[in-house]
């Protein structure tokens, strides 16, 4: 149904410019002229470069996603593949169209058809999947990754250095969601600087700390480590020999040693 | 082993932090760029590796590496993970790299014959498991106690703040506060009147005045109690399932290298594989390799192998006739006259090719091989045989005289600190002894990778306590 349409409007493109002439009158039947102006259309396209034809075969094929025999292709689109084999062979080596002998169809990057297949594509990629890899695959692909994001089935984050989306999948096996005043309280509740202080309080709460901080920095120690901060450089501060530029400025050198 | 500890970690970041966002505070959180969850996804990431770089798992995770760190050190500063920062050469970053290929199935990106000079500082980070047990444990610990403590009322500090500045203040900080004007508790800073903070928890009005704000606060009290015990659970559980697991431990960034090293060494059966100096502190995996040039020089009747090294200096140049004067103190060697050492089997070799190698040549067949090896045992033998009645000769001469020319003493005349000239046999025979065997750097190994302490240069003025300015 959505094909004939699409035939449909293809097929009117012309009438509407010779009706936009008539200002507004109810339209006429079709006029011999009108029809000139339609096959002069399709003569345009049809000796447009093989690029340009090309390209509005693979939009047809992407807005359609089905797969279209070449007289389809042609009534869809006025592009004649079996006249011009320049536009066939590109056709068929391209890398975004797939063809089978007879019909052509769109090849997205991943043969993802619907939310569930998506959500299994992502899963195989732990290390995250950037969403302009998905963004062809199927002409909701972007609602369906918001909802699964909403669902907290995918993590959607944005590398703020090429300002394009990674899809991450959350771990079905760790369900667990906490309320977010549990989460402040729980971030709110400050550590001790010192590891030891942690382990001390867990001691006297009678739980058994599972790190031993004190065996861990004499080991960092005999490796030759040292924990503590490096003594900074002393810095040339200004003294009364040095010379100064803005002398005339007393205000600025009333500390000087 | 590990794989209890991982969903620990999976289930406090996903608990307490999937709502964190990588960007600063004071930067809008935008629909565009809404991170929340990059603190799971990373948390996620480092439970499948051990000591990672992060400029190396910032590109695995496809992320901007500013974004990773931010996240990072805030996961520092929360006990999570350990971090590492090290100048290092790119002989350092290639022996990560071989560490990295020894615990999981890593790629070694740098090529053999790069050898930068040029230090950059690595920054490695990996989880610290114990500390996310402790740390966890810590904080719920303290979560229930505040909860109950105010449940029962146990907050007996009471708390001021200012209405003007927000400033905080408890009841430890009146006295000094007091004014003695109206006899009011008053800011330091704005000096303004000071109000009774509810500082509760659940407190969402000011003052405790009446009950039925009393009641809602014990409610919502309890409330998050029960919240706490339900929502909760799953994480309580996996703690008292690793409660009583070895908590695993990767040690130090260079402790771990050091092992992962070995540990391809024993895979590869390398002969080094159980060398002590792994142990070593300061250790960092890679064996020494000199480019010592060989040459080995067959013997034509195949008796032994003479192994010369380009550095030696063993042998002494023989100087040119315009050279030598008289007066010079010249040996023989240098006078061109060679010195001819008798094998025991007739022939003559010089003194320059004196050293055989330890190791036997590949060359020939394996009868051939055997011959020789047999052959060489038994030259050696003899050799050492030979020298040992040199040696008794030797001694019995040396006592002899000694005796003859001194009756009452019969100690050596031998020194501590004093040189002592060997008398040499009649033969005319020098036996050196062999260099041993060794990887030429006396066991000290140079870490490049271990920062050098920056000693501060302390500007030591001249006496005359004149500076003098560069132009």
């Amino acid at each position: 149904m959505a094909f004939q349409e699409k035939q449909n409007r293809f097929k009117r493109q012309p009438e509407k410019s010779a009706s936009a002439s008539q200002y507004g009158r109810t339209p006429a039947p079709i006029k011999f002229s009108n029809d000139t102006e339609r096959l002069q259309h399709v003569n345009s396209i049809r000796k447009a470069p093989v690029g340009a034809q090309m390209k509005r075969v693979i939009d047809l094929l992407f807005e359609t996603r089905k797969a279209l025999t070449i007289e389809q292709i042609n009534e869809a689109c006025y592009v004649d593949m079996r006249a011009n084999k320049d536009v066939f062979e590109s056709m068929r080596k391209n890398p975004k169209v797939k063809y089978d002998g007879e019909r052509f169809s769109y090849k997205s990057k991943h043969d993802v058809r619907d939310k569930n297949q998506l959500l299994f594509l992502v899963r195989k990629f732990p290390e995250g999947i950037a969403v302009v890899d998905l963004k062809d695959s199927y002409p909701t692909v972007m609602e369906d990754l918001q909802a699964l994001k909403a669902a907290r089935e995918i993590w959607l984050l944005s590398n703020f250095d090429s300002q394009e989306d990674i899809a991450y999948p959350n771990d079905p096996k760790v369900p667990i969601k906490v309320d977010d005043d549990l989460k402040q309280l729980f971030r709110g509740i400050e550590l001790p600087r010192d590891m030891i202080d942690i382990e001390r309080d867990l001691q006297k709460n009678g739980m058994k700390p599972a790190t031993n901080t004190a065996k861990r920095r004499s080991a960092a120690q005999m490796e030759g480590i040292s924990s503590k901060p490096k003594p900074k450089k002393k810095k040339n501060e200004i003294t009364k020999r040095t010379k100064l530029t803005n002398a005339h400025l007393p205000e600025l050198f009333q500390n000087l040693k | 082993m590990i794989e209890p500890y991982n969903k620990l970690v999976k289930l406090a970041a996903r608990a307490f932090y999937d709502d964190l966002t990588s960007k600063g505070d004071n930067q809008p959180k935008t629909g565009r760029s809404d991170n929340r969850g990059i603190a799971v996804v990373v948390l996620d990431a480092l439970t499948r590796r051990q000591w990672v770089r992060e400029e190396d798992l910032a590109k695995d995770l496809k992320l901007h590496t500013k974004q990773l760190r931010r996240t990072l050190r805030f996961f520092e500063e929360e006990k999570i993970i350990t971090r590492d920062h090290r100048r290092e050469t790119a002989k350092g970053a290639k022996i990560y790299s071989a560490a990295v290929a020894a615990t999981a199935d890593g790629q070694q990106t740098a090529k053999e014959g790069e050898e930068k000079v040029k230090l950059h500082t690595h920054s490695y980070c990996c989880l610290d498991y114990a500390q996310i047990y402790d740390v966890i444990r810590y904080r719920l610990h303290r979560m229930k106690h505040k909860l109950k403590d105010e449940l029962e009322n146990k907050n007996t500090l009471q708390e001021y703040i200012c209405p003007n500045c927000g400033k905080r203040y408890n009841a430890l900080d009146a006295l000094r506060l007091v004014s003695f004007e109206d006899e009011d508790f008053h800011c330091e800073s704005c000096n303004g009147r000071l109000e009774v903070e509810s500082d509760k928890i659940a407190a969402q009005e000011r003052g405790d005045g009446d009950d039925n704000a009393r009641r809602r606060r014990r409610e919502k009290l309890k409330d998050m109690l029960q919240k706490m015990e339900v929502q909760l659970k799953p994480l309580m559980d996996q703690l008292s399932r690793v409660k009583d697991l070895p908590v695993p431990e990767f040690g130090s960034l260079q402790a771990w290298e050091a092992r992962a090293s070995a540990a391809v060494r024993a895979a590869n059966g390398d002969i080094n594989a159980g060398d002590s100096k792994i142990s070593q502190p300061g250790y960092n995996g890679v064996p020494y390799s000199g480019d010592t040039k060989v040459v080995v020089d067959f013997n034509t009747e195949g008796k032994g192998e003479g192994v010369k090294s380009e550095t030696d200096s063993t042998s002494l140049k023989v100087l040119p006739p315009w050279m030598i004067t008289s007066g010079m103190n010249l040996t023989k060697e240098q006078r061109g006259e060679v010195k001819q050492e008798t094998k025991m089997d007739g022939t003559s070799t010089s003194t320059a090719a004196q050293y055989t190698d330890d190791k036997k040549s590949t060359i020939g067949h394996d009868n051939n091989q055997n011959i020789q090896d047999e052959y060489i045992k038994a030259y050696y033998a003899a050799l050492l045989k030979q020298q040992h009645e040199l040696e008794e000769a030797a001694k019995k001469q040396l006592s002899n005289t000694l005796a003859a020319a001194n009756p009452s003493s019969s100690t050596s005349i031998r020194q501590v600190g004093m040189k002592s000239k060997r008398e040499e046999d009649d033969d005319d025979t020098e036996w050196e002894e062999a260099p041993i065997a060794g990887n030429g750097n006396g066991g000290y190994t140079v870490d490049l990778n271990v920062e050098a302490e920056e000693v501060a240069a302390e500007d030591d003025d001249d006496d005359d306590d004149v500076d003098w300015e560069e132009g």
